[in-house]
C-alpha cells in the first residue's frame, strides 16, 4: 500500500500529492483542510514536517518558504470540563 | 494574471468560488482575486459545515433561498466531478427551557405549512432514540431536509470546476483601487498590475467595508466572531450528527436584541451547535460577538460553550478537546440578511456578501443568482429582500 | 620507536567528500603533532579540522597545552612541549576527535588511547580488532587499560597496543556484536515479564525497587511495576499491539513514546484515547485494545 503520511487519519502520500496538484495548493493549512492530514488526534505533530516537504517539492520551493500549520490552543489535549473549572477549584 | 476579464470576483471564499464557477460555466472570462496565499481562509474556513433548514423563522425570505441551495447541493458533487461530502444528516433542535415549548409547537406547524419535513418530539422520546442527549432537554424538533457538508471541499471544488471552465485564481493579491469612468466600472488596480473588466463582484465577507469604500459605497457588513471547540475522535452517534440549541434562532437572528439581555451567555451569543464529522470528532459551537477583526478564542466564551453543551450532550464533558478556533462571519448589521445585488452607481459593481452564519448554506444559490444577474439581468428567484438599495430605504423610513 | 618501522598512511579526498579527514587536512590542523614530537613519547593527537564553537579540550588540559584562540571557533592548538600525553583531554571532546599516541610503548608496539562510547566495554587483556577512521578492521590489538565507567555520562577511554606501523591509521576498535558473556545490563530475573525491562541503565543508573501492581489487559491479568507507564507494562508482558486504526484497520503500538504521535492510545477504565506511553499504571486498571474510536458504554 502507498506510504502513509498522516498516521492518525491514515492519509496517504498519493492523496496528498493529488490534492496539491488538483487544487493548485500553496499552503499546508489547505492541504490539511482538504485531505484531513493533521486533523487527527496528534494535530500534525507527526506529519507536519512531511507535509511541508511534499508541498515544497510539489510547488518547487524551499521548505523555509512554506508557512507552518496555523497554531491554536490547546497545547495538548485536555478535558472539555477543564474549561469550566473555576480558578483554584480543581475538583 | 490576465490583463482583461469579463468579471473580476474579489474574495476567494465559498461565495466567491461559487460565483466564479457559475459565471465561468456560462462562458464568462473570470478572474478571482484573493489576498491570502490560498482560498477559503475567511469565514468559509472557520465554520462547522452545517446546512440547516429548520433554524429559520418560517416567514424569513431566506427559507426559499436555502431550500433552493440545498437542491443544488444534492447534485453538486456530480456536477463538478468532485465529492464535496454533502450529507443529508437531518437536524435535531433541542430545548432546555420549558417556556420555549409553545414556541416550538408553533414553529413546527408553520414549517410544515411551508412543506418542511419536521416534527415535534418530547425529551424522553429524543433520549430513547439518542441516549447521549441530556436530561435537561425537555423537547425538540427533528427535521430531515438539513444537511452537513465539507466547506473546504465545497470551496476548493467549486474553484477546481471554475478553473476547468477557464477561470483564473490569483492569490496573494493586494487591491489598490477600482477605476470608474462615467459611473461605470473599468478596471481593478492590483499589486500585480491593472486588470480591465466590465463587472466586479465583491465577495469579500467581513472585509467588505474596505472594498465598498473604493467605489464610494458603504457596505454595512461587520465581522461577527464565532468560536468553535474541536474534540478528539469519539464513537459515532446513533441517529443525529447535527444537533442544535433552540436558542440559536433567537441569538442568530435577533442579535441586537440578544445583546440587551442581562444573561452573559446570551450577550456572548452562545447557542449550542454540535456537529460530529465522519472521523468521529465533534465540533462544538456556536458563539456570536463583535470584537473587530480579532479571531482569537477567548476563555470566557469557551467557558459558556462548554457549560451550554453539558445541558445537551453531558457525556462530552469528559472527552478531550484538541483544538479551538474562531472565525469572522460577515454580519450585515442593519437587518442581518445577506446582500445579493447590483448597485446603481457605479454600474457593473455587484455585491454578494453579508451571509453571516449561512454562507456555506447559501453559496450554491448565491453563485447562481449572481451569474443570472450579470448574464440575464434577471434572477430565477426573488431577491428583492437582499437588494443593496434597501439600506437607503431604511434610512429614509427612519427619518 | 623502532627506527626501521614505516608508519602506514591512508588516502582520502577529505572530510567533506569522504567523511574521513585526509592526511593533509590533519597536518594542517594546529592540534596535530609533528613526527618529531610523536617519536618522543605519548602525545595528544587532536584531529579537529572544523571551526565550530567548541572548547572543552582547552579546559581539560592540566598542563595548559591546548589553546582555543582567538575565538571559540578556532581550531585547538597543541603546545607539543607542554603536552605530557596524560590523556585527560580524550574524554572531554564531544566530537571524539582527540587521541593519545605513544610510539615508545615498547619495541614493536605503539599504545593508542581513544574514547569509546559503546556498550559493552571490552575487558583488559582482551584481543580486539583495531579499526581505521572508516571503521574498517586493519589489524589486531590488545586492551591494555580502560579508564572511566560509562555511568553518569562519563566517556570511557580505552588504551590498546597495536603494531607500530598502524599508529597513524588505527583510531578505534570494531566489536561487531555483544557477546552473551559480556556485562549484561538487563535484569537477571528469570521472570518472563521482566526480560524487557531495563533495571540498570548505563546513564540513568539502577532503578529503585518498586511494588508490584496488577492490571488487566483485554481481561488478562498481568503484573506491572508501580509507577511505570502502561506501555512499559504491556511490552514487558510481550504485548506490542495497542490498537487498530479506523480507516485501514492497521495494528499500532509504541512509536514516539513521548505522548505525541497517539499511536499507543488505548481504552483505559472505559475511557478511549488514553496515551499509554505517558500514563502510569494503577492497581486494578482495566486496559483494552482500542478498535477505531473505541466504544462508549
Amino acid at each position: 500500500m502507498d506510504t502513509i503520511i498522516c498516521r492518525c487519519e491514515e492519509i496517504t502520500e498519493d492523496e496528498i500529492r493529488d490534492a496539491i496538484r488538483k487544487f493548485e495548493l500553496r499552503t499546508i493549512d489547505e492541504v490539511k483542510r482538504l485531505t484531513g492530514a493533521g486533523m487527527g488526534l496528534c494535530q500534525g505533530r507527526s506529519c507536519e514536517p512531511l507535509l511541508k516537504r511534499i508541498l515544497a517539492q510539489e510547488t518547487n520551493r524551499g521548505i523555509n518558504q512554506i508557512m507552518p500549520l496555523s497554531r491554536r490552543p490547546p497545547a495538548k489535549p485536555i478535558k472539555l470540563e477543564a474549561l469550566i473549572r473555576e480558578k483554584g477549584n480543581e475538583s | 494574471m490576465n490583463k482583461i476579464a469579463d468579471v473580476v470576483v474579489i474574495g476567494g471564499g465559498v461565495i466567491g468560488c461559487s460565483v466564479a464557477y457559475h459565471l465561468a460555466k456560462r462562458g464568462a472570462k473570470v478572474t478571482v482575486l484573493e489576498k491570502r496565499e490560498g482560498l477559503c481562509f475567511g469565514a468559509s474556513g472557520s465554520n462547522q459545515g452545517g446546512v440547516p433548514v429548520s433554524l429559520f423563522l418560517p416567514e424569513s425570505p431566506l427559507l426559499e433561498l436555502i431550500r433552493a441551495s440545498i437542491t443544488l447541493y444534492k447534485s453538486l458533487s456530480q456536477e463538478i466531478g468532485y465529492d464535496i461530502e454533502y450529507q443529508q444528516s437531518g437536524l435535531l433542535v433541542c430545548s432546555v427551557d420549558e417556556k420555549q415549548y409553545p414556541y416550538l409547537e408553533k414553529h413546527v406547524q408553520e414549517m410544515q405549512r411551508k412543506g418542511v419535513d419536521i416534527r415535534l418530539l418530547e425529551g424522553d422520546e429524543i433520549r430513547k432514540l439518542e441516549p447521549i442527549i441530556g436530561y435537561d432537554v425537555v423537547a425538540g424538533t427533528e427535521e430531515w431536509e438539513s444537511g452537513i457538508v465539507n466547506p473546504f471541499k465545497v470551496t476548493h471544488g467549486l474553484a477546481y470546476a471554475a478553473r476547468k471552465f477557464g477561470a483564473e485564481f490569483i492569490l496573494t493579491t493586494k487591491i489598490y483601487g477600482i477605476e470608474v469612468k462615467e459611473n461605470r466600472i473599468t478596471s481593478v488596480i492590483t499589486d500585480k498590475g491593472k486588470l480591465a473588466t466590465k463587472f466586479i463582484v465583491a465577495t469579500t465577507g467581513a472585509w467588505s467595508l474596505e472594498i465598498g469604500q473604493m467605489v464610494g459605497l458603504t457596505i454595512p457588513v461587520r465581522p461577527q466572531r464565532g468560536q468553535v471547540i474541536v474534540t478528539e475522535p469519539l464513537p459515532l452517534n446513533k441517529r443525529w450528527n447535527y444537533i442544535n440549541d433552540a436558542d440559536y434562532l433567537n441569538i442568530a437572528f435577533n442579535a441586537d436584541e440578544a445583546g440587551n439581555y442581562e444573561n452573559q451567555r446570551i450577550k456572548l451569543g452562545v447557542a449550542g451547535n454540535y456537529i460530529q464529522k465522519d472521523t468521529g470528532t465533534w465540533t462544538i459551537g456556536s458563539s456570536r460577538d463583535f470584537a473587530g477583526y480579532d479571531n482569537q478564542v477567548t476563555m470566557e466564551t469557551t467557558n459558556y460553550l462548554v457549560k451550554r453543551m453539558i445541558q445537551f450532550i453531558p457525556k462530552l464533558k469528559d472527552s478531550n478537546f484538541i483544538r479551538m478556533y474562531a472565525g469572522l462571519r460577515p454580519f450585515c448589521y442593519p437587518d442581518g440578511l445577506p446582500i445579493i445585488s447590483e448597485v446603481d452607481n457605479p454600474s457593473g459593481f455587484l455585491i454578494a456578501t453579508g451571509h453571516a452564519g449561512e454562507g456555506v448554506t447559501l453559496a450554491p444559490i448565491t453563485g447562481k443568482l449572481i451569474s443570472e444577474l450579470i448574464t440575464e439581468k434577471k434572477t430565477s428567484l426573488p431577491i428583492d429582500a437582499f437588494r443593496f438599495s434597501r439600506f437607503k430605504d431604511m434610512e429614509t423610513e427612519a427619518d | 620507536m623502532n627506527k626501521n618501522t614505516q608508519l602506514l598512511s591512508w588516502t582520502s579526498k577529505g572530510a567533506a567528500s569522504e567523511g574521513v579527514p585526509s592526511r593533509e587536512e590533519l597536518e594542517k590542523s594546529p592540534g596535530y603533532p609533528g613526527m618529531e614530537r610523536l617519536m618522543k613519547g605519548p602525545v595528544a593527537v587532536i584531529e579537529c579540522i572544523q571551526e565550530i564553537p567548541c572548547n572543552p579540550c582547552e579546559a581539560a588540559c592540566p598542563s595548559g597545552a591546548i589553546t582555543v584562540a582567538p575565538s571559540i571557533n578556532s581550531l585547538p592548538k597543541l603546545d607539543e612541549d607542554k603536552c605530557t600525553g596524560c590523556g585527560l583531554c580524550i574524554s572531554s571532546c564531544p566530537g571524539l576527535a582527540i587521541f593519545v599516541v605513544d610510539l615508545c610503548h615498547d619495541n614493536e608496539s605503539a599504545l593508542l588511547s581513544f574514547p569509546f562510547e559503546y556498550l559493552p566495554l571490552p575487558r583488559i587483556g582482551e584481543e580486539v580488532p583495531a579499526s581505521d577512521r572508516e571503521g574498517k578492521e586493519v589489524c589486531r590489538g590488545k586492551v591494555i587499560n580502560i579508564v572511566g565507567k560509562s555511568t553518569k555520562g562519563h566517556t570511557p577511554v580505552i588504551s590498546i597496543s597495536i603494531p607500530q606501523k598502524y599508529a597513524l591509521l588505527v583510531r578505534g576498535i570494531a566489536i561487531k556484536q555483544a557477546d552473551s558473556t559480556r556485562q549484561n545490563f538487563l535484569s537477571d530475573s528469570n521472570d518472563n515479564e521482566d526480560k524487557m525491562r531495563i533495571l540498570e541503565h548505563p546513564i540513568l543508573g539502577r532503578q529503585d525497587a518498586a511494588k508490584t501492581v496488577e492490571v488487566t489487559i483485554d481481561n488478562k491479568k498481568i503484573k506491572a511495576r508501580e509507577g511505570e507507564m502502561i506501555l512499559a507494562a504491556l511490552l514487558s508482558a510481550g504485548i506490542r499491539v495497542n490498537r487498530f486504526t479506523s480507516r485501514y484497520n492497521q495494528p499500532r503500538g509504541l512509536f514516539c513514546g513521548i505522548g505525541q504521535c497517539t499511536d499507543c492510545v488505548m481504552t483505559v477504565n472505559g475511557i478511549p484515547n488514553i496515551r499509554t506511553c505517558v500514563t502510569p499504571v494503577e492497581e486494578g486498571m482495566v486496559i483494552e485494545t482500542q478498535y477505531s474510536r473505541g466504544e462508549w458504554d
